[in-house]
């Protein structure tokens, strides 16, 4: 028998409040139906989290329902339970995950009852598959719905049409079924003060985010990324939890910086930084640890990634506005990272290279999801071809763990560095 | 002309991956110019008006072999993108002058932008349509987009787009939609004359000529089809459902029919068919546009569905309507739209004692033996036991 005891993660004070803001959240979303507070399910991408608050409602994000699940290792036999019910191997896990969650009794990470939401909130924003979900949802839930549009910025740009038509239906489509979900008046001054503190925590966070410029960077921003995103793309945007949170995490990171540290990593500090890379994609969540462990164990630090980007692109300038809430909401959604085009992404990931002084590009393509996934090829060669710098392609899922080949990743990212050292060789010879 | 003079001519543009027909039009005059757009809808309306002619891209079907295509997506995404990119890298899209993007899931949208990296010289947009049904909220963006596009045209073909010019393309292209609902209405009242497979040919054909020239072959095969005289078989009434983006090959649609099957209704073409009503031509054209595709437009797996009762009442009501004794799920591979939404509507039909099975294709699959057994399984057990 197998007695050996997995290392116990190592935690700093931002983790910990993280973690108990976390599970603050999910009593109060499990305890629902004894508190009469009610439910609003919504996605990550341009959620409307200040807006939800400033009705009283919790918000409940699915696909972050997912990661948990897939964390903890249950959603493969979810997606599996799906998928004798219908749904297609196909399309998106995260989807299966989250209607095979239903099917196992909807149990919560605290080990409660999920309970039904009062209301589906969709924001379809920058991922087609959304849409489908929550029809999907309200079949099981058979509960209001409300769908908020948000236009796919083909052309790179907001236009005054986009923003109006969001804006629109805030007012006249959201609000009125938040209000009537929650019975509670819209309050705008209540709207402004959560934005207002949003504005906070964004400056933080970009400020942490940021800090992987320094070579010897302090974080790593794709898997330390996902904890430091989490208050901020999910319920706890507006908060003054938020705040503090990203003021914690703000003091760790300078003191890091001070004391000349690397990223922390599950293991503790890490080690040389051999390997700057800028990542695009989401992580795969059924063996986030051992993905991770493949990156630090070669001294390869993730210096900038899109997948931080995907519920709000902050460190471009945007901060939700308390002086125009509904506009600024507006604009929050449209420049959400896979709601730009191609080339904008190109164009950004572009400025990741340079700026962050990354060795190069690392895609991990998801299969789940389109939306990230269909031309990323292209991308790898734009990058390319306009750094000079190597890029690399790898695949892997969000929760499905049959998508996930430790052997094959770990290969090819061996591979990758060695061609990252063979390309230095070559540029320093020249 | 007989049926077969006309499908055959028909079979030749559907085979012929160098667009020589949309060509030939625009060498015809000088300064003519084309503009491209795949699946769906778009409002073609618009080009037209600017005297331009627009082209259905609806990939490479299984005659196109696909080299560079293939190089830029991953296994798990679906053919049309793949193929898309084979025309337009190997020139056969080099007479092109514009590429419309309609929004229809995230490949063919994420396409549009790898098109600008691609060709950046070519005008390229993708196409957004309101997913709100309301007239003061969708309504008005929409009517906001398509003036948009009415600029973008005006600007690409250099000639203005009066309102009288948008009123009478409309109702040339009303003309059009009368005559392939003509179509599809004889085939569902005797589908034994008017075999999917030629109907599906004379849709295509459509992609590629100009409408008037359409028109003319649809007025034609009409007129055509009621003098042939083949016998009923005893097949089942079905109705295809999933193929409204990437086409399936022309083998698959043959061996459906070839397994016992008459196919009623489908959604292969539904470009064709999207504007269910005569648009009005007397009033503001793009607001009549606008109220068409809000009121009037065909239900589809592209388009959010408001509410939970009318999800899949519109393949429910095709049911009822064309008479179908079962529904055949065809969708391509790791299509989103169609298969997200599949589990959905095969509970309607579930819950309405309407057989279904269903199967997915390439547009390139080559082996048609397991869906004809597949299909013809089915239709025996419509047969014996329904």
């Amino acid at each position: 028998m197998n007695t050996a005891t997995k290392p116990e993660a190592i935690k700093d004070a931002s983790m910990l409040k993280q973690k108990a803001m976390i599970a603050r959240n999910y009593d109060a979303l499990t305890s629902a139906p004894e508190t009469g507070k009610k439910i609003v399910s919504t996605f990550v991408p341009g959620n409307l989290n200040e807006l939800i608050n400033s009705f009283g409602l919790l918000n409940n994000l699915p696909e972050i329902n997912a990661i948990n699940n897939g964390m903890r290792k249950q959603s493969g036999a979810m997606i599996m339970d799906a998928e004798r019910s219908g749904h297609s191997e196909d399309v998106c896990t995260y989807v299966k995950a989250d209607i095979g969650m239903m099917s196992k009794g909807n149990i919560a990470p605290n080990g409660k009852v999920m309970p039904p939401p009062n209301l589906l909130l969709l924001s379809y924003t920058g991922c087609f598959t959304f849409m489908k979900w929550f029809e999907l949802l309200r079949k099981e839930y058979n509960c209001d719905t409300v769908m908020l549009q948000v236009p796919y910025t083909g052309d790179g740009v907001i236009t005054d049409n986009m923003r109006n038509f969001v804006v629109k239906q805030l007012k006249e489509e959201v609000i009125p079924a938040l209000e009537k979900t929650s019975g509670v008046k819209f309050d705008i001054d209540r709207l402004r003060e959560n934005m207002a503190r949003s504005a906070k925590a964004e400056d933080d966070l970009v400020w942490v985010l940021e800090s992987a410029k320094n070579v010897r960077s302090p974080i790593d921003a794709y898997f330390g990324g996902v904890y430091y995103i989490g208050p901020i793309f999910t319920a706890f945007r507006g908060t003054q939890d938020a705040i503090e949170y990203y003021q914690l995490l703000r003091g760790e990171i300078e003191k890091r910086m001070q004391d000349g540290l690397g990223p922390v990593t599950p293991e503790g500090d890490m080690g040389e930084e051999k390997y700057r890379l800028v990542v695009e994609g989401p992580p795969n969540w059924t063996s986030f640890r051992e993905f991770w462990k493949m990156f630090y164990d070669e001294g390869a630090v993730v210096v900038a990634s899109t997948y931080t980007k995907v519920g709000g692109v902050y460190d471009e300038g945007f901060r939700h506005d308390p002086t125009n809430p509904l506009e600024s909401l507006a604009d929050y959604c449209l420049g959400c990272y896979t709601n730009r085009n191609m080339p904008s992404r190109v164009d950004l990931i572009e400025k990741y290279m340079n700026e962050y002084q990354a060795d190069g590009l690392l895609i991990n393509s998801i299969k789940s999801c389109n939306s990230f996934s269909a031309g990323q090829l292209m991308m790898m060669n734009e990058i390319e071809k306009r750094t000079g710098k190597p890029g690399a392609f790898i695949e892997t899922d969000l929760v499905d763990p049959r998508y996930f080949s430790a052997a094959n990743v770990k290969n090819r990212l061996e591979s990758y560095f060695q061609m990252v050292d063979q390309k230095r060789r070559s540029t320093r010879t020249a | 002309m007989s049926t077969a003079e006309i499908i055959a001519r028909c079979e030749e543009l559907y085979e012929d991956t160098t667009f020589a027909a949309s060509r030939a039009w625009k060498e015809a005059v000088p300064g003519r110019k084309v503009v491209g757009f795949m699946p769906v809808y778009i409002p073609e309306e618009i080009i037209h008006a600017a005297g331009m002619l627009p082209l259905g891209i609806l990939g490479g079907g299984d005659n196109l072999e696909v080299i560079h295509g293939d190089a830029f997506y991953q296994s798990y995404i679906c053919r049309i993108p793949r193929s898309t990119i084979e025309l337009g890298l190997t020139g056969r899209l080099d007479f092109v002058d514009g590429m419309l993007f309609p929004s229809i899931c995230d490949v063919i949208r994420n396409l549009s932008g790898m098109w600008k990296l691609m060709k950046p010289g070519v005008y390229a947009k993708y196409f957004d349509v309101p997913q709100n049904y309301r007239d003061d909220i969708g309504g008005e963006y929409y009517q906001n987009e398509m003036q948009e596009l009415r600029h973008d045209m005006e600007k690409l073909s250099g000639n203005t787009i009066t309102d009288e010019a948008l009123n009478n393309s409309i109702a040339i292209y009303n003309e059009h939609r009368q005559l392939v609902r003509d179509v599809y209405a004889m085939r569902s009242a005797e589908p034994w004359k008017v075999p999917s497979s030629e109907v599906y040919l004379v849709m295509r054909a459509g992609q590629v000529l100009p409408v008037e020239e359409h028109i003319v072959m649809l007025k034609e095969y009409l007129a055509a089809v009621v003098k042939e005289d083949k016998p009923i078989r005893d097949k089942c009434r079905i109705i295809t459902c999933g193929s409204f983006c990437e086409q399936p090959p022309l083998n698959m649609i043959k061996s459906i029919e070839m397994a016992g099957c008459y196919v009623v209704d489908d959604d292969y073409m539904l470009v064709n068919r999207w504007l269910m009503e005569e648009v009005p031509t007397d009033g503001d054209p793009i607001k009549s546009l606008a109220d068409a595709f809000l009121h009037h437009s065909a239900d589809s797996s592209a388009k959010y569905c408001d509410t939970q009762e009318k999800v899949g009442q519109y393949l429910l009501d095709s049911v009822i309507k064309n008479k179908a004794e079962g529904v055949i799920f065809a969708a391509p591979s790791f299509c989103d739209p169609a298969l997200l939404e599949r589990p959905l509507l095969s509970a309607k039909m579930s819950e309405n004692n309407v057989p279904h099975i269903s199967f997915k294709y390439a547009e390139n699959s080559g082996q048609m033996q397991p869906i004809r057994e597949q299909a013809g399984t089915f239709a025996d057990s419509i047969k014996l036991w329904s």
